[in-house]
């Protein structure tokens, strides 16, 4: 069988997700109210806290970490202001389960505490993660998901609150989204997707990826991304991940850093730290020269939003789209350079 | 004459520095951003640049897109994106100075300013660049202006505009056109969305030269001047406008008051089709130590006869009499 890509999703495993189907739905619990993307899920949230005055008006500050993509601060900015400073004024957090690796949530939770700052898990990297034992999206007032970061869906995502006050709003904002943008943001993303994958990155297909971006916090939820997960053609994806992940491991345990990560996550990339800038650097290029999806990145090793510290890694995919040959060739890219 | 030299007119009175006509004031912004990240006085995408509060949603996504706004005057600022509100100037000489001291770097935002004259208090002509906003000041559809005075910058910017993706400018245009046209469309999911990629359009599409034409030649600057003036020889018995300057070309003129005058006047001019509402003014014009006091922003736009003047200066009058009456 074809194993799936879910930066190249196939049209036949969109429409094989809008069949009925037996099988487990990953959004099943009581808890979780399917939204249109991540984005619009965290857009949500938001507008919540704002309209039980959390948030007071559009100057309130949102603690984020740096370097999410400038369209996650963009659907923040309707209903409060994103701060990389935990100053006085902040009275949200953003905080952000990188790459599926979790923060620090019970330091975090002292903080939030003490200086009496509600918390949201951004969980758009982390389906499936845990901090001692407990589901990440569980310990804040709101997790935030991200299908598409998972399953080739394009879309997709996913609110999980205990409180009914939040999932009642969140459910509202989700029921009045427009279908024509949700369609429209579907489709431009799909396109292009086809764009970028067949005729280079076109300055066109970046500004339909940008519309679309922007369209998603309007958007209604389209139903075939909460089902994406049941195709038969997609549904081992998680098991490839953690597959791909146990198998990095198993090739690099003398990479200390990357043996010192949870063995049990399900990432979305693997972060490849190392002191050595300039070898992360080969890395990255010789990786992106075998198309590979790469670059540096800063990890937050202190895994606190309030105190971080961030180091350069190497993203080494794990998707289901990667075989079992290409890990071990990237691990053999990583031994050349380090 | 060309258009360029009735923007040099209205945005550059001294003539110094290159002036470009863009598609928006977004899109005049960008440059200069880029340019800032090309030379590495913004090293990446997370260096903050100090921005007022209540910055506008679409200035916010644009800068977002190339270094990170912050309200915040901490050490890792890299630079001051200064706001001349409703046309009223920041004191320049103390923020330029402490820019100075701090190898910050000053962006001028004058999307609220127009010029009929020399420049007052160096607005517009202090900071490497400045951002103009046609739509706001004239009856154009679209339209911005950047005002590039360092020299490095200015040469990077004549590169860039040479190249455009006109398909944006016509999009937003078309939205813009569907948002005050008679159809009165006026969807925020829409708009947001489709100006969130309007900052890539480069260049201003001649539709718009011959409103900015007729605009000029029809002295717009000049009546709103005259209205401004109008509002403030109006009240001058009432400390409405105390402290305004009378050399500025506004775009609203501030008017302070009692709280309680102000919740009561908003919603009565509102209600008789005025744009206006209750928003916060910097009367300490000082970016990097602002004060923020409650006002009613009143209109003083081209469109305005003398008698559309009379009946909201004799709204706010009423408003007035009735709130001292009552206290």
């Amino acid at each position: 069988m074809m194993r799936c890509d879910i930066r190249n999703p196939r049209a036949a495993d969109l429409i094989a997700a809008l069949l009925p189907r037996e099988g487990p739905s990953l959004w099943s619990s009581p808890d979780i109210v399917p939204v249109h993307s991540g984005k619009a899920g965290l857009s949500h949230v938001l507008s919540y806290l704002r309209s039980i005055g959390i948030l007071e008006n559009k100057n309130s500050k949102i603690l984020t970490p740096p370097g999410l993509g400038y369209w996650v601060y963009n659907a923040m900015r309707p209903h409060g202001f994103p701060a990389l400073h935990a100053d006085p004024e902040v009275k949200v957090a953003v905080v952000y389960h990188q790459y599926g690796f979790s923060q620090d949530l019970d330091a975090i939770k002292d903080e939030c505490s003490r200086r009496k700052i509600v918390f949201i898990e951004d969980c758009a990297h982390a389906l499936e993660g845990a901090y001692k034992g407990r589901p990440l999206g569980t310990e804040g007032l709101a997790g935030i998901y991200s299908l598409s970061k998972f399953y080739p869906s394009q879309i997709g995502g996913a609110v999980r609150a205990a409180d009914s006050a939040v999932r009642e709003h969140v459910s509202r904002l989700e029921k009045s989204g427009s279908v024509a943008l949700g369609l429209f943001s579907f489709g431009v993303k799909w396109a292009a997707t086809r764009g970028s994958s067949e005729r280079g990155d076109s300055s066109v297909a970046r500004r339909l990826n940008e519309l679309a971006y922007a369209a998603s916090p309007y958007s209604c939820r389209l139903r075939w991304s909460g089902r994406i997960c049941t195709v038969p053609n997609v549904r081992d994806e998680l098991a490839a991940r953690r597959r791909n992940y146990a198998l990095y491991r198993r090739l690099l345990p003398e990479h200390d850093e990357l043996q010192a990560l949870e063995h049990d996550a399900l990432p979305y990339v693997v972060p490849l730290m190392h002191p050595r800038r300039d070898a992360l650097e080969k890395i990255a290029a010789t990786l992106r020269e075998m198309a590979l999806d790469t670059g540096i990145y800063s990890f937050d090793a202190a895994r606190n939003i309030f105190n971080p510290r961030y180091v350069p890694c190497v993203w080494l995919p794990v998707h289901g789209g990667i075989v079992e040959d290409l890990v071990e060739r990237i691990v053999g890219v990583v031994k050349k350079w380090l | 004459m060309a258009v360029i030299d009735d923007l040099i007119r209205v945005f550059s009175p001294s003539g110094e520095g290159q002036i470009h006509w863009t598609s928006t004031a977004r899109s005049a912004l960008r440059p200069v951003l880029l340019h800032l990240r090309r030379t590495g006085a913004l090293p990446d995408e997370n260096s903050e640049v100090l921005v007022p509060r209540w910055v506008c949603t679409a200035l916010y996504n644009a800068t977002q897109k190339i270094c990170f706004p912050s309200t915040q005057d901490t050490s890792s600022l890299r630079g001051v994106f200064v706001y001349h509100q409703y046309g009223f100037p920041q004191k320049l000489d103390r923020i330029a100075q402490r820019c100075r001291d701090r190898k910050l770097f000053l962006i001028e935002n004058c999307v609220n300013t127009v010029f009929d004259g020399p420049s007052p208090q160096g607005m517009g002509e202090t900071g490497l660049a400045s951002v103009f906003s046609l739509p706001k000041m004239f009856n154009t559809v679209l339209g911005g202006a950047l005002v590039a005075r360092d020299p490095e910058l200015a040469a990077f910017c004549a590169e860039y505009f040479r190249d455009d993706e006109p398909w944006i400018s016509r999009l937003s245009r078309g939205a813009r056109w569907l948002h005050d046209s008679p159809l009165q469309i006026r969807s925020t999911p829409f708009h947001e969305t489709v100006y969130s990629i309007s900052d890539y359009g480069r260049g201003a599409r001649p539709a718009d030269e011959a409103l900015l034409r007729a605009d000029i030649e029809g002295d717009a600057v000049g009546r709103r001047k005259a209205n401004y003036l109008h509002l403030l020889r109006e009240f001058s018995d009432v400390p409405f406008f105390k402290d305004l300057e009378t050399d500025v070309v506004p775009f609203a003129a501030p008017l302070f008051g009692p709280e309680e005058f102000l919740g009561r006047l908003a919603p009565r001019l509102a209600f008789e089709g005025w744009d206006t509402g209750i928003y916060r003014f910097d009367v300490a014009r000082d970016l990097f130590d602002p004060h923020f006091v409650s006002c009613v922003p009143l209109p003083v736009h081209q469109n305005l006869t003398t008698s559309r003047m009379d009946s909201l200066i004799y709204s706010v009058r009423q408003e007035w009499r009735s709130f001292n009456g009552q206290r």
